[in-house]
Parts: structure tokens; sequence; C-alpha cells
């Protein structure tokens, strides 16, 4: 085999480019395997070393290919010649192949014993083998390939200029062009790609050869031409391809209502603006305006705010409703309780059009449900005869409804519900109502299913089932279907999310639909064009005359002169605009109030959250444990117990005071109320996180990286500039374990109060004290009930 | 500009209802214009209109479909147009430099310069740049190949820069008088005018951006329109807040840092991060650390931050509390929504609790600073009902001016460009759609002061506070924003004193509607011009009976139109000699009067003649520097005198606008050459505009006019509907299909057809152009009655010679071609 250390030694060698030395173990002892073991020994280096020789040789080796070689055999004979190739793989040194070999005259061995040989003798490749080297001599070769590049690059375009110059001479001499000429000077480039576009023709060539299929007006046979011509009949037969009708089937006319009735579901579904599917279905649509990348190749770009929707929309409902494909456009269509379809369907409800809607529902209920029945078929009727496009809808549903009603199965009745949230049609149309049993049944399964996801407090225990208890009843007593719709979807969607953890904040958040007007109540609503009010008001003159005729009518009225209108607007005070707003001092100790305000709601606000299944499931699975409150460190209200109205508790400022009765109750103290909900809230607060995990329980948060949060916003302090002091929650952690309550800790604990906005560095250190720091996030810390303003640490 | 990142937020969180457009029935719906044509215009649409100049006609087709809709469903759109900027919104808008900074940054574009530290004109500025870099190199690269097919532009010349409403108000104001719409220009802020009018009952929901929800008087407004799903979506301020847990003011405190209409650049800390997170961001900073963001500027202004946040910050607010607003009486005054009740009741609210909690734990001492602090924040708002009013909202909003004054602003009589100036002292010249570099644009814009600016801020000061008259204003260039020229508006006697005696009374004048054709007739009718209008009486005094007084519309408009000819010296007056004469101009201008042009024409000739006058570029004189024509070279070397005629008339067209259907949005060749001189004209247009407008408005202030006799709407459809020069001149997609018409006729053996399917091609006219030969036929008639023009102002030597043969040569040249003989 070949010595690495040949190839190493011929590397080193390379600088000088001679390769000089032992190539192979030559009989004649040049360089034999003693040599080589010698030269082993003596340059041994580890492989990795090697490994560079060997590819520097290698890089050299072929680089040098095609460049003038000198070749010096045992015999001392020195040829000349290209090198055209060499095995690198063999195994006695270094076998070459050189192009037009000549032998270099001043060679200093036996020249007489190849004296008579002459160089055509060599013929125009020559091989030496390997062993027979002695030394090998590269010249001139050139490792630069970059610069190789270029210089090649450059003499091109050398070349192209001269080509150009060459055609503008011709241009300018205005010689007949070839194509050549033309676009030979250039290198080929992409063109713009343009749209074809038909020319206009003439009348006259138009009727005369650009008869088309379609405009033929003759029919074309293909068949009877096919036989004139060829003679070739024709076998076909549609129903080779096709199923045949058969239109003597007794139930044939069944068969196509059915069928009519699907194209039309289908049909009816409506091309919701999508041009393509408007064109598939035969819809005329007005095209104008759109270009064929409109029309058949962009991507609809309408609607970002419909795809936000979508976003929101899609997953919630997913997971309660079945397989069946719906349009993305009608996803977001409006459904239940629509104001418009109340007042299109029917005389009664047209009349009276500033009823509330709200009531119609309710009214519907309030008859028994036999009636209530034949109401919803009149009603299908109705719309049947308004928009007949309706019908396999209220078809269907009238059937749903007969079948949720017959059977109080639990199975039917969430069935129905699915079906209820997928048919969502273009048209909105009204809720049917529910039958009793069904809702009955449904909010019985949901009690069951419901179990509050987190330790409920021993004193809550009975509020918590009295108030489920009272739900429940009061839902039975009351069927107002919109209540118990907004009750159901709720109750639903908890269901669905005790099964589905929630994977993006998105799917926390249910879209809800309004109900009711748009407008309060107060509002008029046979207000009409109110146009006509702006012809006399705003009319600087009118307006300044009837203020004037009011006052004194006697004087003649003039406009009053403009030059009367100081350059300034009227104040009330005399004071500046700044003053209004409170000084740094001022400022910073507001919002150290804020925080600590924000902190109590944010306790606070996990009692409002409880309503809101969606927060308690990550709060109670993914939140609580993560946070790894150590029992102590449990947050209770200080002195909730001492009189704390609840609802001031619940009720803080942001209001998130909780519309479930359930909630009402909850007193503020004695609950366990994780004190950060917003991890949970916001899935990108988690820079949180970590730091609390460290601080407890050592575990990092699964949710600890935010996908949709840039890293940059993990690393920035987003405090006050220079903010280098605690972060928040290390002080709350320590409030707590202080055994304080959350503003209230009466601990002396050595906690100074610092504003975030300290830049002071060791404002840092300081706390490092009492508690690690862990990141450079702002600062209030906020626990300690000594307000120093200003107290630097310096 | 919206609550920068908020919309998104919103949607994602769910925030945003619907409800269809049929809930809306039968109530009167007022829109914020900027907002909605926002909506119209995205993106997308409109790509090339920078490069083609004019009005952006695929509005117009938007407009007409959405009020169909509106119609349908019996709404009652009022439009409500923006009016002045606040202190913080010009100084985003470099209203003090004329863009000179933007421009500067455009041109330098670096591809790593972040987008988000960029504005919005910035961006604009620098993707014009961008595409016009790109529109030569195209050029240069296809000079051996390109001979009479014409390159396409690749670049956009606008992406993700909203249309400047302001350029399209007066042409968007024609469209809503001629439609009966009802509309207004708000003193200022458009949005805060609709929570006026929604407070005050005149309307009934407000259409309008992000920002009302900043607007403790505005529960719920509506965000946007699905016509399509014949749906709307609304927003609810309480449950926003209350799905965010902030209070309003820290609500507001977020908007002020994000950036919003009002304050609308990023304060810090949040520049750092991406522009579309802003809100989110700064949310989750007062959730979990109680961020607040007024502290923060000043905590980082103490540090030897700049101090211009806190003010930044400060007038956002303040202009918030007290913005101006045109009430219901005609007068303009500081409309505070009342936020006290709701502030008070929120500070007193968690005070209340605090206090509460605090007695609970024995933090006396809190309770007392506290207390200390909201008395000295809110001692004010909590003694006094009414909610105090600084003494220097001048300084955050802008120095008033009489109410009269916004009237006219209000009906879009007068387009409150000079206002501005009065108000602010500075005249800003922003660059042209072209940039702007030809050394004629420039004399131009010199010879403007003289000939226009000085006139006009001295008509507009001389009848109000004599602050105004004093008051320094300059103009400040976008290329030499160092090298401003004072605007002198002092000049004895003034200019209306000069004009005062010009009185143009007709009698039966009530029945034809103004237009400069219909004073051309006027004048070339009457006799003995001195006699007729020059009055012995002036006529403004309040001594004067008012049917003595200027009584119709017509007679108004007449009367400063022939005040503006003096004005320009057109017409010589002397009034102790009492004598008004044409001079040569003045003649040239009556002979279009004999030209038979179309009466449309006969206001664009003026404008060309105005222009011509100015003799700083003749019709046939290239640019300098040269700018590149969209000529191949193989013409320009072959067709040497052809491809002067094809300038000459190219540059003619550009007052002539093709019949476009609104329906396709132009994608075509394009011409710089072309464009340039489009905007030499416009800018002239402007000028004449102004200086019509304020000529106007200084008559009516001096009560010239009967004022009292006229409705809201009759203002606008006698008086500002016909008023000339408000309109947007025409795009130059004539001139460009005669200019490659003529190109590909002279290259293809001067055949006419193939020279049309070119045009009828390249321009995509099957799509746009329902008529392209009757186009083409007009555009001669119009072209020819140039060429007569021409040849008039040949005879007075106010062109040159060689100037007219040339036109007349070229006109020449271009019929026999279009008539295919």
């Amino acid at each position: 085999m070949k010595g690495t250390y040949k190839r190493r030694e011929n590397g080193a060698a390379s600088s000088n480019k001679k390769l000089s030395g032992s190539f192979g173990k030559g009989p004649n002892g040049f360089g034999n395997g003693n040599n080589s073991g010698s030269a082993a020994s003596l340059f041994y280096e580890s492989a990795e070393t090697n490994k560079q020789f060997t590819d520097r040789f290698d890089y050299l080796l072929v680089n040098s290919i095609g460049s003038d070689v000198f070749v010096t055999v045992v015999s001392g004979i020195q040829y000349e010649g290209l090198l055209l190739a060499c095995n690198l793989k063999s195994t006695a040194g270094l076998d070459i192949v050189l192009k037009y070999p000549r032998r270099v005259k001043g060679s200093s061995l036996p020249i007489n014993e190849h004296a008579e040989m002459d160089d055509t003798d060599l013929g125009e490749t020559f091989l030496i083998h390997g062993a027979d080297i002695a030394e090998l001599e590269l010249k001139n070769i050139d490792l630069s390939l970059d610069d190789k590049w270029e210089h090649e690059k450059s003499e091109q375009n050398k070349k192209n200029v001269e080509e150009e110059q060459k055609s503008k001479e011709r241009d300018a001499k205005k010689e007949f062009k070839t194509d050549v000429d033309i676009s030979g000077g250039k290198s080929v480039r992409e063109r713009e790609l343009k749209a074809w576009v038909p020319d206009e023709l003439p009348a006259t060539s138009r009727t005369l050869n650009s008869q088309t299929l379609e405009e033929s007006s003759s029919t074309w046979d293909q068949f009877s031409v096919n036989e004139k011509k060829f003679g070739i009949k024709s076998s076909y037969d549609e129903h080779f391809y096709t199923t045949k009708i058969n239109k003597d089937d007794p139930h044939f006319e069944q068969k196509l209502k059915e069928a009519q009735k699907l194209a039309e579901e289908i049909e009816g579904q409506g091309s919701s603006g999508n041009i393509h599917l408007a064109e598939d279905r035969g819809i005329a649509i007005d095209d104008s305006g759109m270009d064929e990348e409109d029309l058949y190749s962009g991507v609809d770009r309408r609607g970002g705010e419909l795809l936000a929707s979508l976003k929101n929309n899609a997953r919630p409902t997913e997971a309660t409703k079945g397989n069946r494909y719906l349009p993305p456009t009608l996803r977001t269509q409006p459904h239940h309780t629509d104001p418009a379809i109340i007042s299109s369907s029917g005389g009664k409800t047209a009349d009276s059009k500033t009823v509330d809607e709200s009531e119609i529902p309710a009214q519907i209920a309030k008859q028994p449900p036999a009636k209530k029945e034949s109401e919803t078929k009149v009603r299908v009727s109705e719309e049947h005869k308004e928009t007949p496009t309706e019908v396999p809808h209220h078809g269907k549903e009238a059937h749903l409804h007969d079948f949720g009603k017959k059977s109080s199965r639990e199975p039917s009745v969430s069935r129905f519900y699915k079906d209820y949230h997928q048919r969502e049609s273009p048209k909105p149309r009204i809720p049917l109502p529910l039958t009793k049993e069904a809702q009955i049944e449904e909010l019985k399964k949901f009690s069951q299913k419901f179990k509050v996801p987190y330790e409920v407090p021993n004193d809550m225990r009975s509020v918590v089932k009295k108030n489920e208890e009272e739900a429940a009843d009061a839902a039975a007593k009351s069927p107002s279907p919109k209540d118990q719709k907004k009750e159901l979807s709720r109750k639903s969607s908890q269901q669905s999310q005790t099964h589905s953890p929630p994977v993006a904040r998105g799917t926390t958040h249910l879209r809800r639909r309004p109900h009711g007007s748009f407008f309060s109540s107060q509002r008029l609503q046979s207000a009409g064009n109110k146009g006509a009010l702006f012809q006399e008001n705003f009319n600087f003159f009118k307006q300044a005359k009837k203020a004037h005729d009011l006052e004194k009518e006697m004087e003649p009225f003039f406009v009053e002169k403009p030059y009367f209108t100081a350059p300034t607007w009227n104040g009330t005070v005399e004071e500046s605009y700044k003053t209004f707003f409170p000084d740094e001092r001022t400022a910073i100790q507001e919002a150290q109030v804020k925080f600590q305000e924000r902190q109590y709601n944010n306790m606070s606000a996990m009692g409002g959250s409880m309503n809101q299944p969606q927060y308690m499931m990550s709060s109670g699975g993914a939140g609580g444990p993560q946070m790894g409150m150590p029992p102590g460190g449990m947050m209770t209200f200080p002195g909730a117990g001492a009189g704390v109205d609840p609802n001031n508790v619940a009720g803080g400022p942001p209001g998130a005071h909780s519309p479930n009765p359930m909630m009402d109750g909850f007193p503020g103290g004695g609950m366990y109320l994780p004190f950060q909900p917003q991890p949970m809230f916001y899935p990108s607060m988690t820079p949180m996180m970590p730091m609390m995990g460290e601080d407890a329980t050592n575990s990092p948060s699964p949710q600890a990286m935010s996908p949709h949060m840039p890293p940059a916003y993990m690393n920035m302090p987003f405090g006050y500039p220079g903010a280098s002091g605690m972060p928040p929650f290390q002080g709350m952690m320590g409030a707590a374990g202080n055994g304080g309550g959350m503003p209230g800790g009466s601990s002396g604990s050595g906690h100074k109060h610092y504003y975030g906005h300290n830049s002071h560095s060791n404002g840092n250190a300081h706390h490092g004290g009492n508690h690690p720091v862990h990141t450079t996030h702002h600062v209030n810390n906020h626990n300690s009930h000594h307000h120093k303003p200003r107290n630097h640490n310096k | 500009m919206p609550i920068q990142s908020l919309e998104l937020f919103l949607f994602e969180r769910g925030l945003v209802g619907s409800y269809p457009i049929d809930s809306l029935k039968n109530t009167t719906l007022g829109i914020d214009v900027n907002h909605y044509v926002s909506r119209l215009l995205t993106t997308k649409k409109e790509q090339f209109l920078d490069a083609i100049g004019g009005f952006p006609i695929s509005l117009k087709m938007y407009l007409e479909s959405d009020l169909k809709i509106f119609k349908e469903s019996n709404i009652t759109p009022v439009f409500v147009f923006n009016g002045s900027g606040t202190a913080n919104q010009l100084a985003a808008n470099s209203h003090f430099t004329a863009l000179a900074k933007e421009v500067a940054a455009a041109s330098s574009i670096t591809p790593s310069g972040s987008q988000a530290s960029r504005s919005a004109k910035e961006l604009m500025l620098a993707q014009r740049h961008k595409a016009w870099t790109q529109w030569s190199n195209l050029l240069n690269n296809n000079q051996s190949t390109y001979i009479d097919q014409p390159l396409q532009p690749q670049e956009p010349f606008r992406y993700q820069a909203i249309i400047e409403l302001k350029k399209f108000q007066s042409d968007l104001i024609d469209y809503f008088i001629e439609h009966q719409i009802v509309y207004q220009v708000a003193p200022y802020c458009s949005w805060i005018q609709l929570s006026y009018l929604l407070s005050s009952g005149f309307i009934d929901a407000i259409y309008g951006p992000t920002d009302c929800l900043m607007l403790s008087n505005v529960d719920r407004f509506i965000l946007g329109m699905e016509f399509p799903n014949k749906d709307f979506r609304f927003i609810d301020r309480a449950r926003v807040l209350k799905d965010f847990h902030v209070s309003s003011e820290e609500f507001i405190d977020i908007c002020m840092a994000v950036g919003n209409d009002l304050q609308p650049s990023v304060l810090p800390p949040l520049q750092i991060y991406p522009s579309n997170k802003l809100f989110e961001i700064s949310l989750e900073m007062v959730l979990n650390t109680g961020t607040n963001f007024y502290a923060y500027q000043l905590s980082s202004n103490a540090q030897g931050g700049a101090v211009q946040e806190v003010d930044k910050y400060e007038k956002g607010v303040s202009s918030l509390k007290y913005m101006p607003v045109l009430f219901s009486s005609g007068r303009v005054d500081v409309y505070t929504i009342d936020p006290s009740r709701e502030h008070m009741e929120e500070s007193r609210k968690p005070s209340a609790n605090s206090e509460h909690r605090q007695s609970n734990e024995n933090m006396a001492s809190v309770k007392d600073r506290s207390d200390s602090q909201e008395g000295s924040t809110n001692l004010a708002a909590a003694d006094d009902k009414t909610f105090p009013i600084p003494r220097d909202v001048h300084d955050i909003i802008g120095q008033r001016l009489p109410d009269e004054y916004y009237y006219y602003k209000s009906l879009g009589l007068i387009s409150g460009k000079l206002f501005d100036a009065i108000t602010t002292g500075v005249y800003p010249e922003e660059p042209p759609l072209d940039g702007g570099s030809s050394n004629s644009y420039r004399e131009l814009i010199a010879k403007s002061v003289e000939l226009f600016k000085n006139k006009e801020i001295n008509l507009l000061t001389q009848n109000i506070n004599r602050y105004f008259q004093m008051k320094p204003i300059v103009q400040v260039k976008w290329f030499s924003p160092e090298n401003k020229v004072a605007l002198t508006n002092r000049t004895s006697p003034s200019v209306f004193e000069q004009l005062n005696h010009i009185i143009i009374k007709t009698n039966n004048a009530k029945t034809t509607p103004f237009s400069v054709s219909e004073f051309v007739k006027l004048l070339l009718s009457t006799e003995d011009l001195s006699k007729e209008f020059i009055s012995d009486q002036v006529v403004f005094p309040n001594s004067v009976p008012v049917d003595q007084k200027i009584n119709s519309a017509f007679d108004l408009l007449s009367t400063n139109f022939l005040r503006l000819l003096i004005q320009l010296e057109f017409f010589d007056f002397d009034f102790g000699e009492k004598s008004l004469t044409p001079n040569q101009w003045g003649r040239a201008f009556l002979k279009l009067g004999n030209l038979g042009a179309e009466s449309d024409f006969v206001g664009k000739l003026f404008i060309l003649l105005v222009f011509l006058k100015t003799k700083v570029l003749s019709i046939s004189q290239d640019f300098t520097p040269s700018v590149r024509s969209s000529l191949s070279d193989h013409t320009l070397r072959s067709y040497p005198q052809e491809s002067k005629y094809i300038l000459a008339l190219t540059r003619l067209l550009t007052l002539f606008q093709v019949d476009q259907k609104p329906t396709a949005i132009y994608h075509g060749p394009i011409d710089k050459k072309t464009l340039t001189f489009r905007e030499h004209l416009d800018f002239v247009n402007d000028n004449l505009n102004d200086l019509f407008e304020s000529l106007v408005v200084s008559s009516l202030t001096a009560n010239e006019f009967d004022k009292l006799s006229l409705q809201n709407h009759e203002w606008q459809s006698e008086i500002v509907y016909h008023m000339p020069f408000k309109r947007s001149l025409p795009n130059t997609v004539m001139s460009m299909m005669v200019e490659f018409f003529l190109q590909k006729y002279l290259h293809n053996g001067n055949i006419k057809h193939d020279a049309l399917a070119l045009v009828s091609t390249e321009f995509s006219t099957y799509k746009c152009v329902p008529n392209l030969t009757e186009q083409f036929d007009q555009s001669i008639a119009y072209l020819s009655q140039c060429k007569v023009l021409f040849d008039e102002l040949c005879d007075m030597k106010l062109v040159s010679k060689d100037e007219s043969e040339l036109l007349s040569e070229a006109v020449t040249f271009a019929t026999n071609a279009v008539r295919g003989e």
C-alpha cells in the first residue's frame, strides 16, 4: 500500500512544487520500504493532519493536471510532458500518465544508452509506473481557481462587449440583420411573461376563416364525417361510459327528486365569493375587472380578518363537530339568532320590526311543545315559499328536530347540536328551540361530567353544588332558548375542552355572537334618514342667525367678523396641558400602585375566569402544577376573612366580575388562587414561567417556549430602561413565603421599595441577597408597604 | 393611522363581532373616509397609480357598489373627511421639512434597513424610487432589442402604502355632491368628529378605525363591511377592555405607546419588537408588570433620553382630550368627550377599593400618599363638572382660525392646505410623483411664490386676526429644506382692496352653472368690460343692502375668476382710470372661446396657458436634466423629427383624460417623461386652485355675498361643485397610447391597423377603454384645437414661430396616422 507518509511528505514539498524523495519502493533502493519505514517514524502525525496533507496533495495534483511536469525516473532519465492523469490509488508510489512526452536533453545519466532512441518512439501518451519515478516536478501550477474563473468571466465580458459593439455598428449601418445579429450577442436571460391576448381581427378575416367549432352554424357530427370519409361505423354508445338512467324505474320520480335535492343542497351552499366555485356551478358572476390571475390562479387574499377569525373558530368547533366538511367560507357565516331572518320570515314579525328579536324566540318557547312543532313547520313552509333554495336545509332540519324530539337519548341530542352548528348556511337562520327533555338531558350530562378542575375549598363545595343545581333548575324552569343556547354552547365547549387541552391561545376564546341588536335598545329604530339634519345644522351662517334671532331679534344680524377670533382656543383654566400630567415621581408611583392592583386583580381575575372553563383547564391542568406553588405559598387574600367584600375582590377595576352565579358566591379568601393566571392566558408570557419554576420546583415549564414569540422578546428586558431590580414574582414569592398576604405582607423582611426605573446596577446585587435574579425583567417590587419613593440604592 | 397592530389582535382574540348589514336598516351611518378608503384600496390595488398620476379610477367603482348596498338597505351614509393635522401628526408627516428627510432616506436604499423604523411616507418614497430605478434599468437592458414593443414595468410604484387621500379629497367630494351624499370635512380629526356626531344623534353608528376604542363616548363601532357576505364587523369597547383586563386609561396608555392616529410613532421601549405584535406585547407588559408607558417615557427622559418622546406622548393624550370638532352650531371648538366622568368613576372605584384594603392592612401611610396623588391629578376633574381646558391647546392641536374658515373647509370649498400654512407657518412643497428633479419644475416652485403664494396668504390673512397678518410664513422645499423662502403676506393695498371693485353681476345667471367656458362666453358677449365689471361701489360693507351684494353662485365664481385673471396678469386693471383690458395673454384666453373646444377643455387649456406664461419650459423643449423617454433608441435615432412631434403631442395630451372603465386597474407601459410634464401642469393646477379658493374665501368673508341664502347642500352643489381646478388632472394613459401608437406606426410602414392593435394589447384596452378609436379621434380633435391655439399664440408672439410650426406638423402627422391616411 502506498504509505500515507509519502503523500504527506509530498504535500509538504508541494510548496516549492517539487515532489522529490521516494516515489515508491523502487527495486533500485532509491526509496524502498526501508526508506519509507524511517520516513513514517520520522513524520508521524495524527490522522487528521495526515488527512489534511493528503487533501492538499490531491488538490495539488488535480490542479496540475494539464500542466507541464518533469519526471525523473529511477534510471536518471528525465521526461517532460503534460500531466494527463495520475493514479492516486496505486500501491507503489504514484502512477502517472504523460501526454506528448519527450526526454529532457540535459538529463544527467546514461544518455548513451538511449541516444539512439528518438523522442518519437515515446508515442503520444507515456505511462510511468509509480515504482519507477524518482522525482516529479510540477511547473507553473495555478492554484487560484477563483482567479481563473474571474479571469474567464472578464474575458467573456470583453467578448460580449465587442459583439455588442459590432452589432451596434451594424445597427448604425442599418444593415440587414439576421437572427444571430439581433440576439446573438446576448446571453440568455429570463423574459417577462406576458398574457396572450388575441389580436383583434378585422371583420373581414373573421368571417372568412375564423370559424371555430362553437361558432360553426351547422352541427358537427364526427361520427357521420368519419363514416363518410373513411367508412368507419362507430359503435359508440354513451352507456359504455355512464350508468344508464332507468326512467321506467317505479322509484324514478323519487330518485330524481333526491338527486335534485342533493344538487340544490350543493349549489345552495353558495359560492360565497369563490369565483372558481361559482363558475364550476355555472353561476354567472360579474368577472369584469378581474384578470385571469384573479379568476383562476391568484390566491384569494380577501378577508384577512376572515382568516383570523377562522383560526379562532375552527378549532373549538372541530372538537364538537363531526367530520362533515364545511367550506371555509361558510364557517364564519352568521348563525343562531339573526334579526334579518326574523324580519323576513313572516307577517307577524315583519310587522313588528322594532320588537327586540330576543323576545321572539322567547315567545316561541313559551308555547307548548306541540304547538311549537307546528309553528316550526309553519315557519319552514313560509320560508319555503320565500326562498326555495333553502328547502333542503329546512326539510332536513325539521327531520332532525323530530328525531331529537322522539328519542331522548343523548347521542341524538348532541348530534342534533352538532348538526345544528355545522349547518350554518349563508342565510342566517333562527335557532329551532330544543325540546325540554333534550335540554335537561344535556344539562344533566354536563353536570355529571363537569368537574371543577381544581380543588374546591371545603366551604365552597356546597356553594358550587348548589349553584349547579340552581343553574340546572333555572334552565329547566325557564326554557328561554336563547339562554339555553348560551348555556349549552358554553357547556358543550367545556366538555370538549376537558377532553382536548388547549393548544393555542386562540382556542381558549370562543367567538361569541352577540345577541340582540347592534344598537342599544334606546335607539329609535324609525330614526330614518338623518341626511336632512345636515342641511341647516353645521351651517355657520344659518346657525349664527338662529342664535342671534333667539337672543336679540330686534337688532339686525351681521355675520360675526372673523378677525375677532384669536389664534388660541378657549381654555377654561390658566394652565398648560402639561400640568395635567403627573410629574415623574407621581407617575411612577401611580404605576406602582397600578401594579399592585394589577397583581390583586390577577388573583380576582382567576376567580372570574373560573366560569370560563378554558382558562380553568389550563390553570388547573397545566398551570397549577407547573407553577409549582408549594402549598405554603398558596396565595390567600390577606384579611379576606376580615370582611373584604367579595365583590370588591372579584370586581376590581378591570371588572372581572363573574356573571356566573356560581362564582359570585366565592369568598375572596381561603381559595386557592394561583396568582399568575396570565401564562395560560397569554402563552407568550412564558418568560416568567421558567423563572418561577426554578424558584419553586425546578421543573421547567412545558410552555416555556412560546412558539409564536420571537426569540428577541425572550431576551429583551421589557421593563423600564435600565431596570435592574427584581423580577416581580420573586417578590411575590418572597412575600408569600414570609407568611404575608400579597399586598399586605407585614413582614419587615428588609424588602426595600424600589422603583423599577432604578438604573443602579447594585440594585440587582442588593436583591440578589434575598432572591436570585433570573432575568432583567422590569420590576416593580411592590410587596412592601413602605413607600419610599426614589429610594435608589445610593 | 389606526392603533398599531391592534386590529389583527382583536381578530385573534375573537373580539370582533359581526352582524348582517340589514340590521343597519334605516339608520344613518357615519363613515370615516380615511378608514373607508384604506379598506377599499388595499395594497394590491392601483400599483401603477404613482407612475401615471391622476385619480385612482377603481375607487369610484367600489364607491358605487357600496353606495348601492347602502341604498338597498336604506342606510344613509355620512362621509367625514379628515381635516388638518395636529402637532403630532404634522411632525410625523414631515410637514415642517416637506419630506426632505424621507426623500433623502428613500433614495439611499439600504435593504437591511428595518421596515419598522421607517415612516409610511418614507416607505412610499422608497418604493417609488426603487420602481423608477428598476424602470430605467429595464430600459437600459433592452436598449438594443426594444424597437416598438413598449416595455412593461415589473416593480410596483406603490406597495403597502395607503393612498394619500388628501390629493383626491376634492375628487371624492365632487363624487359625493354628484350623488347627493352627505359629507363633511372635519376641522381636525375625522373619527372624533364622528364621535361628536354620534353623541349628538346625527348619526346612529360609526364606521371608523380602531382609534375609536380610545373614545369613551363610543360604545360600539363598525370596523369593516363585508359586502359580499352582507355583514359587517364591529367592535364593542366594553368587551374589549374587559377582555384585555385594562381600564380605559391603561388602554390609552398602551395606544399612545404603540402608535395611533394622534401619536403616530412607536415609543420606547417598543421599537425593538415586531410591528405586528406591538399591541400584544405592550398589553402583556401592562398586565404582568404594571408597566405605565408614560412613567417609562419620563424615566427614560430623566436618564437623558429624548424629551421628544414625553412630548409626543403628552400631545397625543391631550389631543384626544381636547380635540376641536365642528359643532352643529357651525362653530368649531374643543370637544371634551367628558372623559372626566368616566375617569372619575374609574379612578374612584379602585381607589375606594384600595383604601379599603389598605386600611385593613394598616397601611395608612400609603393611603395618605395615594390620596394626595389622586388629589393632584384628579382634583380639577373631581371638583368641576366641566372638564378643564388648558390655555395652550393651540400647541397640541394647532392655532385657531375663525369659525367661518372652518365652515368653508367643512364644505370642501377650500382644501385647507393654505390654512395649515397659516397656522403652522410653513407651506411645504413636497416632491411630485416623478421626483421633481427637473430644473423647470424647481423654477416653477420658485416662481409660484411671487405668482401665487404671496397673494394667497395675503388674501386669507387680511380678514382674520391681526396675529396672522404679522406671522412669518415660509415655503419649504423638499430638495433644499434649509433654504426657506419667506412668503410676504403684507402688501399695501391688500390684494382684496386692489380687486374689490371688480364685480360681475348677471341677472339670469342662476340658470347656468359656472364653468370656465361659460365665463369666456360671458366675457366675449360683453361689449365693454370696463363698464360692465368695474363697480364704483364696493359691496362688502354691512351697510350695503343684501340685494346689491352678489347673489348667485355664478356671479360669485365669475367675479373671482375675473379677479384671478387680473392677478395672473391676463387683464390689466386700473381703477383710477376705470380700465379693464385684456393684454396679449388675456386675448389668447378669450380665443379659447372661439376654438370650438368642448367646455371641459377650455378649463384645461387655460391651465396650459398659465403654464406657458410662466415660461419655464416650452412645449418642445427637453427637460434639464434630461428625463429618459419611453420611446426606443431606435425610434429616437431613426426618426428624430417624428420623435420631437411625439414629445410635443404627448405633453399636450396630458390634459386629455381617456375614458376609462373603472373596473380595470391599470397595468401597462409607463412613461416618466410624460409624467414629469404632467406634474408640471399639476403644480400649476394646484396653485391656480389655491389662488382661486383664496379669492372666493376672501370675497365671502368680506361679505360680498349673501351667505344666508344657501343651505349646506346648496353651498356644495352650487359653489363647491362648480369651482374650477378642483379635480385632479388626467392621468398619462392617453398620452402614452398615442405615443406608442405613433412609434409602432413609424416602424411598421405606417400601417395604422397594427399600431392600433399594439395599443389595444399593451394597454389591455379591450378591458378598460370601451371605444378606443373614438378616443383616438377625440384626442386628435383636441390636438387640432391646441394647434389653433398655438397659432394664435404665435401670432401674438407669445410662443416662437418654430414652436407653433412644429406643433402644426406634429398634429398633421398624428392626424394622418390616426385617420389612416
